[in-house]
């Protein structure tokens, strides 16, 4: 049987490293299985960038020059930014299992992660819905790491709420990797928001739950009930990093929830814990690697040949019956068909759903469908420096 | 100044692909991003243009396509136009400009590179556009002024008022008519046969 080596491409230490070990351990249950199950002999090749952006396109070079034609992998979308050109250059292909803020579909990757449409849309409207009942229009604190999965995730949501009659009255970044955010705690209890919009990534995000949850004690505010924190990234590995004081009440806009009471879900969770017992445990981004592979295992099988442009054309005959339900890949847009869900944390690092999309929802990457025409007269920023 | 708003979903538009053949990657390209594709190979053809519902992408490097650019605008209405070009000379990217295009997409096309194409070619089209609107109404005012000095002056003598407010009862005359002063005053200058003044005309008492 002929090995095809599968590059894994994932920072499993630096500022993201609890996300990254997930998404490998995700993608590593996922080639265990497709050996075990489909016959095929997929030998991973593991590569860590250590959250080093430079070092991605290094690193991915190198599996290529092994002879690696397929690498699940990247967290970021910088990180993603940075492996397109060699991709397409090289003719290797990108999975890429991760949530991210759309507007891209570059020839070389295939995306298994949520598209906007199916991750901040959803959590606006859900958000926006339960104020609907209020009697003014909701303010939001938007508190970002300095990149475009924070940028593009703010303007998707001003526009969302200034349609609907809310605010933004503040929108902040500090830079990836930042742990000093008392500053930005203390501009959010002076400004009292209805919610805070959390695009904060890695340790940043960590540090900011801890902090705000403490100062809010400290102010004797309720912070879970009175500012409730939103996100489209916090996931059960994040949690796992947070203090246990600190982590529940946040609302979470993912795909996949460990607590998904399915069948796969089930079976995914315990073959993820039994392989993984030191974790960090299973989530969305893992379950998203998972996917990735499944997929790339049973389209290798079915072409026979690991050809970027035949298993390109092939990848979206398949669906794979995914922890989350029935994931399939959309030909026009290689972006995955996924289930929206909105989770509230605990503090036992798990996840209640308080939404569950009824069945699986088109991608939307470039919200053709699912956003304005127009956009919103910009606002009007104070630069701080 | 503000500008209008800008377009950044391509939903419901209609793509004029004025080339030969539709290129590899464009229809999955215009059809991710929800635009409607419409070919037209025959560059003589005259075609139907809306500035509103259509973006015209046009092959410069088509030996016809001066004459696909006379039958796309030939008639009032100039939609937004992307050129596809190869052949980067100064002649060919001088036909592009003299057409107005305002975006370029360089051969072979990559579907990859069409959002931004678009972003840029419709809206600065559409800036493009409101500008020419604003200076077409400034320079129809400047030219109304001529009236507006002449009544002002007119109404000064005949009521013996000054200057300040002989335009005051002009321009609240004009805003009764729901014009603008320039145009009212041209009217007024050729009838000026009733009496505009808020108040009472002065007797002469001599």
């Amino acid at each position: 049987m002929d090995i095809t080596r599968i590059g894994l491409l994932f920072s499993t230490d630096g500022p993201y490293g609890a996300i990254g070990r997930a998404m490998l351990n995700g993608a590593l249950l996922g080639l265990r299985e497709a050996n075990e199950s489909c016959g095929a002999a997929l030998q991973p090749v593991l590569a860590n960038p250590g959250g080093d952006l430079a070092r991605y396109k290094l690193l991915c070079s190198r599996l290529i020059d092994r002879g690696v034609r397929h690498i699940v992998g990247c967290y970021t979308s910088s990180s993603r930014k940075e492996l397109i050109p060699l991709v397409e250059k090289r003719d290797a292909l990108l999975w890429y299992p991760s949530h991210y803020e759309g507007f891209e579909s570059a020839a070389n990757v295939i995306y298994t992660g949520a598209a906007p449409n199916q991750h901040i849309v959803p959590l606006a409207d859900h958000v926006l819905g339960q104020a609907a009942a209020g009697h003014r229009g909701p303010r939001f604190f938007c508190l970002g790491s300095n990149y475009i999965w924070a940028w593009e995730n703010n303007r998707i949501l001003r526009e969302a709420v200034l349609g609907r009659g809310g605010s933004i009255v503040s929108e902040r970044y500090v830079p990836v990797g930042e742990q000093e955010l008392g500053q930005a705690i203390d501009a959010i209890l002076e400004a009292r928001p209805d919610y805070v919009f959390c695009t904060l990534i890695g340790i940043s995000c960590w540090r900011f739950f801890a902090g705000f949850r403490a100062a809010c004690r400290a102010r004797g505010i309720d912070q879970a009930r009175e500012i409730p924190v939103l996100s489209c990234s916090l996931s059960e590995p994040e949690l796992a990093e947070i203090p246990v004081e600190a982590r529940d009440g946040h609302v979470s806009s993912s795909v996949y929830f460990s607590c998904v009471d399915s069948p796969a879900s089930r079976r995914f969770v315990a073959a993820y814990d039994h392989d993984f017992p030191a974790g960090p445990p299973a989530s969305a981004d893992a379950e998203s690697a998972y996917i990735a592979v499944h997929l790339l295992a049973r389209t290798l099988a079915a072409t026979g040949t690991s050809d970027v442009a035949r298993v390109v054309e092939a990848a979206p005959l398949h669906s794979f019956a995914a922890p989350q339900g029935e994931v399939r890949l959309d030909a026009q847009t290689m972006h995955a068909w996924l289930t929206p869900r909105i989770g509230r944390s605990r503090a036992d690092g798990r996840f209640d759903i308080l939404y569950e999309a009824a069945r699986p929802v088109a991608p939307d990457p470039y919200l053709v469908g699912s956003g304005p025409r127009l956009s919103r007269v910009a606002p009007s920023l104070r630069i701080v420096s | 100044m503000t500008g209008p708003r800008l377009l950044q979903n391509f939903r419901g538009l209609a793509a004029l692909v004025a080339a030969p053949t539709v290129p590899d990657g464009l229809a999955l390209g215009l059809a991710r991003l929800g635009l409607h594709l419409t070919h037209l190979p025959d560059p003589t053809r005259p075609a139907d243009v809306d500035a509103e519902r259509h973006v015209i992408l046009l092959d410069a490097d088509q030996p016809q396509a001066p004459q696909a650019i006379a039958s796309l605008q030939a008639g009032e209405s100039r939609a937004p136009m992307v050129g596809m070009i190869g052949l980067e000379t100064p002649g060919r990217l001088r036909m592009l400009f003299e057409a107005g295009a305002t975006g370029l997409l360089r051969k072979p096309v990559q579907a990859g590179a069409l959002y931004s194409t678009l972003y840029l070619a419709v809206n600065a089209h559409r800036q493009r556009a409101e500008s020419e609107r604003r200076l077409a109404d400034h320079d129809r005012r400047r030219r109304g002024r001529r009236f507006v000095i002449s009544a002002v002056l007119r109404m000064t003598q005949r009521e013996a008022i000054d200057e300040d407010a002989a335009y005051e009862v002009l321009r609240r005359a004009a805003m009764r008519s729901r014009l603008g002063i320039e145009a009212f005053c041209e009217a007024w200058l050729q009838t000026e046969t009733e009496s505009l003044s808020p108040t009472p005309r002065k007797r002469d008492h001599g």
